[in-house]
């Protein structure tokens, strides 16, 4: 399934002060079984960009492509589209309403109008999928931690089986435990299921170990669309647009620097552990 | 969608009604619907009209935003107008089975649609020139006789704020709400009565339970900071009038005064 933008712009109108651009002229193809990770500071217009990917937002200029099949189009099945494009929002507060949790995940599934026992099936394969047990189903999804609400929600839209996952920064406020446990799952998905994965975040380090490609936005406008090791070069221009390059990569750059034929390719901490042994021969621990 | 919704809202610039008291502003805007329901003939209408034109002038409140705001309550005014068409009895002028207009229907449909719009129109150029604090503190002020009967004044002031400072909020997330149940395949505008009614199950209950834990938490950061009512409470900014604002008021009670005249002399 793809999906394209082609010279998408959206503006939105603000209170007194006329007009806000939120996306500026922007081109994107999401390619199939890919994981994406979308970077960018507040208010660089990464939400608004993913909201176009479902059909919740439509651009005031250019197309959005799916499948051949133009999203603004008047035609196009938008419960069909976003069950196919699942998209999941930061605060699962704002999805979570039924009486249990169980009921909670089946409410995509009965919307795109399934057989009751396929509903059930879904539900009960995508809760198990992110790691929620049994005895919590008939649990008032208001009676979770905010890690496993969280896991609800992204339960919700897996149960729909959409071929693009997008997720709005899956791990704000969690605890670093709760964070890993969340993103390792999601990979899992993705490399199991062959899912396309867009994942918002301003951790580069999150990023960094999961994505397969990288696309930082700055001021509503498509920075950089790359492999991480690539855009990683661009340390200075990542830190001029409040972001920065993982902590690694700068101690890598550093003993590059200094003349130690350490390869670009190394942005995560496993990588970078590897690659010291290797230089000094597998003697660390000697 | 809903962000189109300006009623109530706070439009900031700077103007010579923005500066005034708010006190004032309160007052005339009684004194404006007033005047409306004064007004019987033409020129009591005109009278309302070009003070209100006068208004939006000087409000400096662009008069396409106003309409903007108009388009949420036209379906309001539309009723009113059918319904005021057809139930008037009188002397018909046109009818299609049981359906009849009269000359009083359409004389009453036109009046109440221009009482209603004015008086929408009025009360929100003092919303759009007021801030909620201005406007509450305005009120606190107007109904501080009533302390002499225990009346509340405060704690209603104070419930008050609270309300107007939290719509924006609330809007905002119920928009966020409804996309997320969008996203899961929800719909809100489909199906007959009963299957819509059931469509906001999913987006009540979450902005019900945000609009709790929000009350929870902004009492606890009042106490926090010892919140403990009306007595003896001083103010950052207290209001007093400036001329201006007793010119004002001069100007109000020339508006009454004239609207009577008219009604009674023409």
């Amino acid at each position: 399934m793809s999906l394209e933008f082609r010279n998408v712009s959206y503006e939105y109108e603000s209170a007194g002060s006329g007009y806000s651009r939120a996306l500026d002229n922007i081109d994107l193809k999401i390619e199939d079984g890919v994981f994406y990770g979308l970077i960018g500071h507040t208010g660089s217009g990464k939400s608004t960009l993913v909201q176009h990917m479902n059909g919740l937002l439509h651009p005031t200029q250019g197309e959005v492509w799916c499948d051949g099949v133009n999203l603004a189009d008047k035609s196009v099945n938008m419960r069909l589209l976003r069950s196919q494009v699942g998209l999941v929002f930061q605060y699962p507060e704002h999805q979570l309403f039924e009486t249990t949790v169980f009921n909670d995940v089946c409410f995509g599934p009965r919307n795109m109008g399934l057989t009751e026992d396929e509903i059930k099936m879904r539900a009960e394969d995508a809760l198990k999928q992110v790691g929620i047990s049994e005895d919590m189903w008939k649990l008032s999804p208001f009676d979770l931690s905010g890690g496993q609400k969280r896991r609800v929600a992204i339960a919700g839209v897996l149960a729909m089986h959409p071929k693009i996952l997008v997720l709005d920064e899956p791990t704000a406020g969690l605890d670093p435990g709760g964070r890993d446990d969340i993103l390792d799952q999601i990979s899992f998905l993705h490399e199991k299921n062959k899912m396309t994965v867009v994942l918002i975040s301003h951790s580069m380090e999150d990023v960094a170990k999961y994505a397969d490609r990288i696309v930082v936005m700055n001021k509503g406008r498509i920075i950089y669309n790359d492999v991480p090791m690539q855009v990683f070069e661009h340390v200075e221009e990542l830190e001029e647009m409040g972001l920065s390059a993982p902590q690694v990569t700068y101690i890598m750059k550093k003993l590059r620097d200094k003349g130690y034929p350490i390869d670009k390719s190394v942005i995560t901490i496993d990588e970078a552990v590897e690659e010291i042994m290797r230089m000094t021969g597998g003697k660390m621990h000697a | 969608m809903l962000k189109d919704i300006t009623l109530g809202q706070y439009y900031q610039t700077d103007s010579i009604l923005h500066r005034s008291d708010p006190r004032v502003k309160l007052t005339g805007t009684l004194i404006y619907i007033v005047v409306l329901f004064v007004a019987q003939n033409i020129w009591g209408y005109a009278l309302a009209a070009v003070f209100l034109a006068v208004m939006i002038a000087l409000s400096k409140v662009p008069v396409k935003f106003m309409l903007k705001g108009m388009r949420s309550i036209a379906f309001l005014i539309t009723l009113t107008v059918v319904f005021n068409l057809f139930m008037t009895p009188g002397e018909v002028i046109w009818s299609f089975y049981k359906l009849k207009i009269t000359a009083e229907g359409l004389k009453m449909a036109a009046r109440m649609a221009i009482r209603l719009i004015f008086l929408i129109m009025g009360s929100n150029i003092m919303t759009l020139t007021t801030t909620p604090g201005e406007l509450t503190d305005g009120l606190e002020s107007l109904l501080s006789p009533f302390k002499v009967f225990h009346a509340p004044v405060h704690e209603i002031a104070m419930m008050m704020s609270i309300a107007l400072r939290f719509i924006p909020i609330l809007m905002e997330e119920t928009d966020k709400i409804m996309k997320a149940q969008m996203a899961r395949g929800a719909s809100f505008d489909e199906g007959n009565i009963i299957e819509r009614a059931k469509s906001l199950v999913p987006l009540l209950v979450p902005l019900f339970v945000s609009a709790f834990r929000r009350a929870s938490d902004l009492a606890l950061a009042m106490e926090a900071r010892c919140y403990r009512g009306g007595d003896k409470r001083t103010r950052m900014k207290p209001l007093r009038y400036k001329v201006s604002d007793y010119v004002a008021y001069g100007v109000l009670i020339m508006l009454l005064a004239a609207s009577i005249a008219l009604r009674i002399c023409l």
